[in-house]
């Protein structure tokens, strides 16, 4: 399908801007490579886009395209056409856009430009010379439209929450009064409640602003699509190769999307496998909790052997989602008793951890931010002593390893292959070839492991672990962060090989769909306590215990549910 | 109008005029070699403190002992080392009153190494940092991209320590023991700036980008929501203080 296909009606509403882009290809300053390919969008005033394609695939370049940063802050050659409000973008420095367009980055730390909660509102309305008057009157506004309390007004922002400084900058953001905002995986670094209310805000604002248009990079569609008008997906190679309404791209053209190695939303993958299967049902549904009433409806409609094949089906799909456990686990690596962790001078992170993991088991760590999960694994890994109670090792010494969250953090070497020497030793240039080999990085083995993409640096610090002695137990933190669809199986698929082998994962995620496909027991954290370890089902059955924990069920949940309550 | 802000009565102070007073002082106890001097100067940045801004006695001794043990520093190396034969020269109108020059002198150093840092210590903790770079930016034509790059950097460095204390626990999960030897030891560091250096110039890179994105340009096109105002409670503290440092220079020097 062209990206020109399916071109929206034309809506004029007020208080809108139109972007254009024609025909823009990016090549960042040093690459030989285009990072954008001969892409043209079209945004009217009042439409809500989403761009989605895999990562390294351009998005975020675009949005810096779009008031000028690239070209003229970061050094990149730029061919084709992107006007704002009919305006040559290129004819203006990117701080004069600000009025024009308004972006909310994704991650909060690096965003805040001032000190308190006002400042951070303020700083664009200073910025653009408004009357302290009107600047006051806008703060209040956004705080109110945010739910920050005013009382706020004076607070440090660093000591604000994820959610809360999520919130703050999308005060600000909309302190601007901009026509168009773009949304750069604004949640990715929130736990699954405050992702919840972000979406719910972002939603309930732009409901607001009915001429505003809005264009979002995001990978978190269930939340997201009910609010999107039409989606534009990118290749990995920078082009833009369909663009259309979400129901007509997430089922007519899913084999495009799959192709990409980008998102899709689990009810359209459920209902494209049951297509697969012969399975044809009218319904198209974007968001799971549409999923059990359409499947109850077609199943009472049907006859008793079509829906024997439906409940069959929904179970095999399940089931596949899941990581088969290796049978039963092995005896205890490691049993934690009392622990407690402070820094020297510090506030206590941790206290009266009591916990036991098993030899062929993932165990899922999970709880909102700041809740001391990682701190809670790096002691189980050895690399934190802790302050109070002991860790009993069977029989060990070194008792695990850790996948940090950023991959740079461990490499040691200044090439690919030798990060993986590193781990091997010089003794096995054998297992060194093989390595490169299972990893799909032998053309990469030169360079710099900086140098390579997200999901490339992700598989190299994991295997860079893995090939070093043995150890029984791994701790991964946060392994799918900044994973694309494709990126997020293929780990899914490592994890799996390497408890087939026998030791002990410790796995902390945000992502809940993760966790239930992945772990067999979870370990539920808040404020530096264990609140519940239990069996992944018994603990997205616990209402209570998720709220308490600011997490939410998996999407899957409303479908085992359903599929639990029929008759076997 | 903005509600003013939740201040101390030092707090509420021009920080402009502060920077002038504790400046005068600093030069003065720089200049002035005599301990009574010194002793006046830190009664002067510290009962105020005490008095109008609710600090604890013991929390400014506990922020000053860094100062007191270099202060001791010189003193000691005064009473081992002092050439008492040379120093007749330069502290000979001071030697009646101190009879011992060597203690004079050191006595003088400790006491100013204490008095730099209760001076200090007087504008940074009644002082918001923010407030300071506002002030430069209105009234001294401190470029904005200087300040709210100073601003980014006081909410980036807490954060750098944390990121150093994860790069060292990665890389030594990697290495095993922790390397001996100088060159070593000096590789070691290298392996920890790399990603560190590359860590930092990204978040840079992103609070560039986020402020860019969100107008930042010429201080002469910016408003502000807080003017930098001189009220009479500045003329008064000004006066207060450069007369009360007059009146020390001239009872005790």
């Amino acid at each position: 399908m062209p990206p020109s296909a399916k071109r929206h009606e034309r809506r004029e509403l007020p208080g809108g801007a139109r972007l254009d882009i024609e025909g823009l290809t990016l090549t960042h300053a040093f690459r030989s490579r285009p990072t954008l390919r001969e892409l043209s969008l079209r945004v009217d005033p009042g439409e809500r886009i989403l761009l989605l394609g895999p990562s390294g695939c351009g998005k975020t370049s675009l949005a810096l395209c779009l008031n000028g940063i690239i070209p003229q802050s970061i050094p990149a050659s730029l061919e084709g056409a992107i006007a704002l409000a009919g305006r040559p973008v290129g004819i203006e420095p990117p701080g004069a856009w600000a009025e024009t367009i308004a972006f909310v980055f994704q991650d909060p730390d690096s965003q805040l430009c001032t000190l308190t909660v006002e400042d951070e509102v303020a700083f664009a309305l200073e910025n653009r010379a408004l009357p302290p008057a009107e600047i006051d009157g806008r703060i209040d506004g956004a705080l109110d439209r945010v739910g920050l309390p005013q009382a706020w007004r004076q607070r440090a922002s660093r000591f604000l929450s994820g959610g809360e400084k999520q919130k703050l900058l999308l005060a600000a953001a909309l302190a601007q009064d901009a026509p168009i905002y773009l949304f750069d995986e604004t949640t990715a670094h929130l736990d699954p409640a405050s992702t919840l209310e972000a979406y719910e805000l972002i939603q309930r604002v732009m409901a607001d602003r009915p001429g505003s248009s809005a264009l979002f990079i995001d990978h978190r569609l269930d939340r997201l699509l009910p609010m999107i008008d039409r989606v534009e997906l990118l290749d990995g190679e920078g082009r833009l190769v369909a663009g259309a309404p979400p129901t007509e791209l997430f089922h007519d053209h899913r084999a495009a999307v799959a192709a990409t190695g980008s998102w899709q939303p689990l009810a359209a993958e459920l209902f494209g496998f049951l297509r697969e299967a012969g399975i044809k049902l009218a319904e198209r549904p974007l968001a799971m909790a549409e999923v059990p009433g359409i499947l109850s409806h077609a199943a009472h409609a049907a006859g008793a052997a079509l829906r024997d094949r439906l409940t069959v089906l929904v179970g095999q799909w399940l089931a596949a989602r899941r990581c088969a456990p290796a049978g039963p686990s092995g005896p205890v690596l490691l049993r934690a008793e009392e622990i407690g962790y402070a820094p020297r001078g510090g506030p206590s992170l941790l206290a009266g951890v009591d916990l036991e993991i098993r030899s062929g088991e993932i165990l899922g760590l999970v709880g909102a931010n700041g809740a001391g999960k990682s701190t809670l694994g790096l002691i189980l890994a050895g690399l934190l002593r802790p302050s109070a109670g002991c860790l009993h090792h069977a029989g060990i010494e070194a008792a695990g390893s850790f996948l940090f969250q950023n991959p740079e953090h461990q490499f040691l070497a200044v090439t690919v292959a030798g990060e993986l020497a590193a781990s091997l030793g010089d003794a096995e240039p054998q297992r060194l070839e093989e390595a490169l080999d299972r990893l799909g990085l032998r053309d990469k083995r030169d360079l710099h492991p900086f140098q390579l993409s997200q999901g490339e640096k992700r598989r190299l610090s994991l295997a860079a672990l893995m090939l070093a002695p043995a150890r029984p137990l791994l701790v991964l933190d946060e392994p799918s962060f900044g994973l694309d669809a494709a990126g997020t199986a293929s780990l899914m698929r490592q994890v799996a090989e390497l408890r087939q082998s026998g030791r002990g994962i410790v796995l902390i995620t945000h992502d809940m769909d993760l966790a239930a496909a992945l772990c067999d027991r979870l370990a539920v954290m808040s404020a530096g306590r264990l609140l519940r370890v239990d069996r992944s089902e018994a603990i997205f059955a616990d209402d209570a215990l998720l709220a308490a924990a600011r997490l939410r069920p998996p999407e899957t949940q409303i479908l085992q549910a359903w599929l639990d309550a029929r008759p076997a | 109008m903005p509600a003013p802000l939740e201040r101390s009565r030092l707090g509420s102070l021009n920080p402009l005029s502060k920077l002038a007073l504790a400046g005068a002082f600093l030069a003065a106890s720089s200049l002035v070699f005599e301990p009574r001097f010194q002793l006046a100067a830190i009664l002067a940045a510290l009962l105020p403190l005490i008095l109008f801004d609710g600090a604890r006695p013991l929390e400014l001794l506990w922020r000053l002992w860094p100062f007191a043990l270099v202060g001791l520093g010189y003193l000691w190396l005064n009473l081992a080392f002092f050439d008492r034969a040379a120093a007749y020269t330069w502290t000979s109108a001071a030697v009646p009153v101190a009879q011992d020059p060597a203690l004079f002198a050191g006595t003088t150093l400790f006491l100013r190494a204490i008095a730099l840092g209760a001076i200090s210590l007087f504008f940074v903790r009644t002082t918001d940092p923010a407030d300071f770079l506002r002030s430069l930016m209105l009234r001294c034509r401190l470029p904005p991209r200087w300040g709210f790059a100073l601003l980014a950097a006081f909410q980036f460095l807490p954060g750098l320590a944390d990121q150093l204390r994860l790069l060292r626990l990665a890389q030594a999960q990697r290495l095993g023991a922790q390397p001996r030897g100088w060159a070593k030891r000096l590789a070691g560091y290298r392996r920890l700036a790399i990603p560190l250096l590359a860590d930092s110039i990204r978040r840079a890179d992103r609070a560039a980008i986020a402020m860019e994105a969100r107008g930042l340009r010429h201080p002469l096109d910016r408003s502000s929501l807080r003017p930098s105002l001189f009220s009479w409670a500045d003329g008064l503290f000004l006066a207060t203080g450069l007369a009360l440092l007059a009146a020390l220079d001239l009872l005790l020097v």
